[in-house]
């Protein structure tokens, strides 16, 4: 069953933290310009295009599901005012009739409504995710494809730069990390877990930051794969990156202090680093927030035996 | 049920106890196979006494593999107990917890404090399965007493509990934004990681066993007569009630230590009727273990299958169940006639042609106006959008589609009710829809990107199917309604464990198909709207073609034949416009909104007798009815939106639900 007040409260002491460095990690890289930013209006039907939008700079009316929003990708923090305009996949229609944006991006997984959505506003599609393994190649360009429509293009690339200075600073933070070998994974159920692998966000920026991946070569589908926590076992040395839901716990919370869990080696001798919400697909956001809350939990240990 | 001492059926006891000890077998082999996977046997001893926390293997047997053998067992037996109670008490071979509702009330309730009040139900999960499954077993009870439980109205009952239950359900999710894994686990997992849910089973059903034990005698002399029994001092209706409360206990523990596991009441005990043991002591000593021994292979055989996640055992049991239920159901002759219900007149108001058109004006007008009203970020609205251009296309073509839909499930109800001379059957019920829908269903899995005509023509296609089991099935008694009612609500229940394994499977396609499946009218385009309005208009204009049949089909099986009609042919007819109908209409609104029975009830009720009239203002109602719920589903929880069908569900069947308490009889 699902026990969303614990993860909650989880979340709420991390958000906390984060929230107050946000301001400093998440700069919005533009502010020149500022009027035409504010006059040009844009939905954005996706969290991660949401979250890239705003730090270009752009002005974001409107996006589904905020509440998502607030729990699993959390920065960079919504403008007040900003309308939730339906779930991802059942847009309100009347609600973007009455906010009137100049435009509307959505993302590939949206094209069958790309019809309906021309009558409200010019409609782009833009994917910062791609296919193949250069995931943050991929997002880069994602973004400069967004930052043209939006007629920022110069701030495309301060956030590449931005994005580049947050992995460095964060690969320098956890100097001594490098070479040793982590699982990026989060609870799919009482028994398994989601992990990250080749092809993923998660991975690239780990690999960034120096990091060894446990499960190179296992095949991936998407960079994502689903193992038994025994599997875990066998990987002993490994320090476990355990992402949180975001209070969308689809996994029972008790599952953590199941006798599973408790009894892996890493849970028993501490390895395992309980990191907030990142949103999986959220392009250069993601990436910055993924790096800054990796390098901030491992700096906090030294990396004991291997 | 049948003395035994009466009929000269041979006790196969020999037989059954080979059964027994097979099935057994199988259960203890699949579940040593599964031991043998995670550890080799000769630690098994070690794993099970002192499990050695650093193994895997230990902890895998210890805490998974081994309570799962055991709970399986236990739920098993629980729900063939519970079962074998409802159907001595209701004398009705398919009784049984799912089919009379009670695990549906039972989750339903779960549902709804797992997601308004978590903290209470984190303790308490026991009492408020219990509460939900009474609520629902009270509600079917009540829904059929007044035909003194009469075996086919008793499961109608049950399936329409079920079915709103399963709708209540939809609304929660919906209203929490959506919550997938909630459907995974309404299929019933047996999955375990540690023995708590054994330590909550094991003296529960072992009391409640032991209670209904105790309660053999008592339940003999009932099964005599009321008579018998309350000369002995006996009073039978508080020992009805009592028996049908430890019944909804044991379902309740069940449901909430696994989800709804549904049907294994009824294969257990219905074998041990069959090799000849019909007293209730036989049956409660007997068949729990038999019940036992069925889950726990099942859950073995599909841990086994090489899926590529786990099918939980709910779903499987429901899928092999659906066809035992239509077993079980189709070859029982009832003692109990059934009551017929004089089809044609319940009302004494009569329906003139003024009053029809005053009707569907003001019908037109309410929907019109509806088109204006709408809810904004900022509140309520009152003068349409931005443009009358924008309004129109906003709002039109999700209206017109759903009104069409209303339309042609309402005519299809009608056709169905006089082919049947049942006011209580209804496409949805009879499982005509449940066969268009699957036909989506397959569609959608091998060609996902196929055109809308084809879907139109897979549908058609379904229905027809459901059509031709039934047209075999009732061959031999010249369509005889009975038989067509029985066959529709088999499928209509499978139908429903098909969609609980395929959401459980987690297959991305399906959750693009929840929308369609909620009956959601919001992505229709204009295209849409003309077809299936241009669709809707000719199903009227068709039927003073058919009419006479349609009057005269309901009076009963010979005046056809008196007046020269042939009557297999002109059911025939009648079954297969009705299917074409339903096949269409479940593609604009979704294959559940109970329009098909409210819509010609209405009509019935409003005076309209002769069957033009009834198409006419059944038509006028089931399109009205879905444009209300289009309009509700567009400002109720706005910024999101409810699909049409499901709120016509929501009203529609708790219409029908009053109704059956205050007419049935």
């Amino acid at each position: 069953m699902i026990n969303m007040r614990e993860g909650a409260l989880l979340l709420g002491r991390r958000r906390f933290l984060y929230g107050l460095a946000a301001s400093a990690i998440f700069p919005i890289v533009t502010n020149a310009a500022e009027d035409e930013a504010t006059n040009y209006r844009i939905v954005t039907f996706d969290w991660g295009l949401t979250a890239t939008a705003l730090m270009l700079g752009a002005n974001v009316v409107g996006l589904p599901s905020i509440e998502y929003y607030n729990l699993t990708t959390v920065e960079p923090p919504l403008p007040p005012g900003v309308v939730d305009v339906g779930l991802l996949f059942t847009p309100n229609f009347e609600f973007l009739d009455e906010l009137a944006p100049n435009a509307i991006i959505i993302p590939p997984a949206l094209g069958y409504a790309s019809p309906m959505l021309e009558r409200i506003a010019p409609t782009s599609m833009i994917d910062i995710n791609g296919r193949d393994e250069d995931i943050l190649r991929a997002a880069q360009i994602g973004t400069n494809e967004l930052a043209a429509k939006l007629d920022l293009p110069s701030a495309a690339t301060t956030l590449w730069q931005v994005c580049q200075e947050a992995l460095n600073r964060a690969s320098d933070q956890i100097a001594a990390w490098h070479g040793h070998t982590v699982c990026i994974a989060s609870f799919a159920d009482e028994r398994h877990l989601r992990a990250f692998g080749k092809g993923s966000l998660f991975d690239q920026v780990a690999r960034r930051l120096s990091l060894r991946n446990a499960l190179d070569g296992r095949a991936m589908l998407n960079g994502r794969t689903v193992i038994g926590m025994e599997e875990l076992a066998a990987i002993p040395d490994a320090a476990v990156l355990l992402l949180s839901d975001g209070g969308n716990e689809s996994v029972p919370a008790n599952s953590a202090a199941g006798i599973f869990w408790r009894s892996l080696p890493a849970v028993r001798r501490g390895r395992v680093f309980e990191l907030p919400a990142v949103l999986e697909d959220g392009g250069l956001p993601a990436a910055i927030r993924f790096a800054h809350v990796v390098s901030d939990v491992l700096a906090q240990r030294a990396p004991n035996g291997g | 049920m049948v003395d035994d001492q009466s009929s000269a059926i041979l006790r196969q006891g020999r037989l059954l106890r080979t059964l027994c000890a097979v099935v057994w077998l199988v259960a203890i082999a699949l579940a040593l196979r599964s031991a043998a996977s995670a550890l080799p046997p000769s630690a098994w001893w070690i794993a099970i006494r002192h499990p050695d926390i650093s193994n895997m293997g230990h902890l895998l047997l210890h805490y998974s593999i081994a309570p799962r053998f055991v709970g399986s067992l236990l739920v098993g037996a629980g729900l063939t107990v519970a079962s074998t109670l409802f159907q001595s008490i209701l004398r009705n071979p398919a009784a049984d917890s799912s089919t009379l509702g009670i695990s549906a009330g039972a989750f339903l309730a779960l549902s709804f404090c797992g997601i308004f009040i978590p903290p209470f139900l984190a303790g308490q999960r026991t009492l408020v399965a219990t509460v939900g499954g009474a609520i629902a077993g009270a509600l079917v009870l009540s829904l059929s007493s007044r035909s003194r439980f009469e075996p086919k109205i008793l499961l109608l009952s049950g399936l329409l509990i079920n079915l709103y239950a399963s709708a209540l359900n939809t609304l929660l999710i919906l209203y929490h934004g959506g919550l997938i894994r909630l459907f995974i686990w309404e299929s019933g997992s047996l999955a375990m990681q540690d023995w708590s849910v054994v330590q909550l089973l094991l003296p529960n059903i072992t009391i409640g066993w032991f209670i209904a034990l105790i309660l053999v005698r008592p339940l003999s002399l009932l099964g005599v007569s009321d008579g018998t029994a309350s000369s002995l001092g006996l009073s039978p209706s508080f020992l009805r009630w009592l028996v049908m409360f430890i019944g909804i206990w044991l379902t309740a523990i069940c449901v909430a230590a696994v989800g709804v596991i549904g049907f294994v009441g009824l294969a257990a005990p219905e074998i041990v009727r069959r090799m000849g043991y019909f007293n209730i002591r036989s049956q409660l000593l007997i068949a729990p273990w038999l019940g036992a021994g069925l889950l726990s292979a099942a859950d073995g055989l599909f841990q086994w299958l090489p899926t590529p996640t786990e099918i939980p055992a709910g779903s499987a049991v429901a899928l092999l169940g659906a066809p035992l239920l239509l077993w079980i159901a189709a070859r029982r002759q009832t003692k109990i006639p059934p009551a017929p219900e004089p089809y044609l007149t319940i009302s004494d108001r009569r329906m003139t042609p003024i009053r029809a058109t005053l009707l569907i004006c003001l019908a037109l007008l309410l929907v019109l106006a509806s088109i204006f009203v709408g809810r904004g970020y900022h509140g309520w609205t009152l003068g349409g959008l931005h443009s009358l251009d924008a309004t129109l296309f906003w709002r039109g073509p999700r209206l017109i589609v759903a009104v069409a839909g209303g339309i042609m499930l309402a005519v299809s109800g009608v056709l169905v009710q006089r082919l049947t001379a049942n006011p209580m059957a209804s496409p949805e019920l009879l499982g005509i829809s449940s066969g268009a829908a699957l036909a989506v269903i397959v569609m959608a899995i091998v060609f996902p990107s196929a055109p809308q005509w084809l879907y139109a023509l897979a549908t058609t296609g379904g229905s027809l199917v459901i059509l031709m089991l039934t047209i075999t099935l009732g061959l031999r008694h010249a369509f005889s309604p009975d038989r067509v009612f029985v066959a529709g609500l088999s499928i209509a229940t499978f139908f429903s464990a098909i969609i609980s394994v395929l959401l459980a499977s987690g297959d991305p396609r399906i959750y693009s198909l929840l929308n369609w499946l909620n009956g959601s009218t919001f992505l229709a385009t204009p295209t849409d709207a003309t077809l299936f309005f241009g669709l809707s208009i000719l199903a009227i204009a068709i039927f003073p073609l058919v009419s006479r049949w349609l009057d005269i089909l309901p009076l009963g099986a010979e005046m056809p034949r008196a007046v020269g009609i042939s009557l297999t042919g002109s059911r025939l007819a009648i079954l297969l416009l009705s299917s074409a109908l339903v096949g269409v209409s479940v593609l604009a609104a979704g294959p559940l909104s109970f329009v098909g029975l409210m819509g010609p009830h209405l009509a019935r009720a409003s005076g309209a007798r002769r069957a033009m009239s009834q198409i006419v203002i059944a038509a006028a109602f089931g399109g009205l009815l879905m444009a209300v719920a289009d309009f509700i589903g567009r400002v109720a929880f706005v910024p999101r939106q409810l699909p049409a069908g499901l709120v016509a569900t929501l009203i529609g069947g708790a219409y029908v639900i009053c109704l059956m308490r205050t007419r049935r009889g």
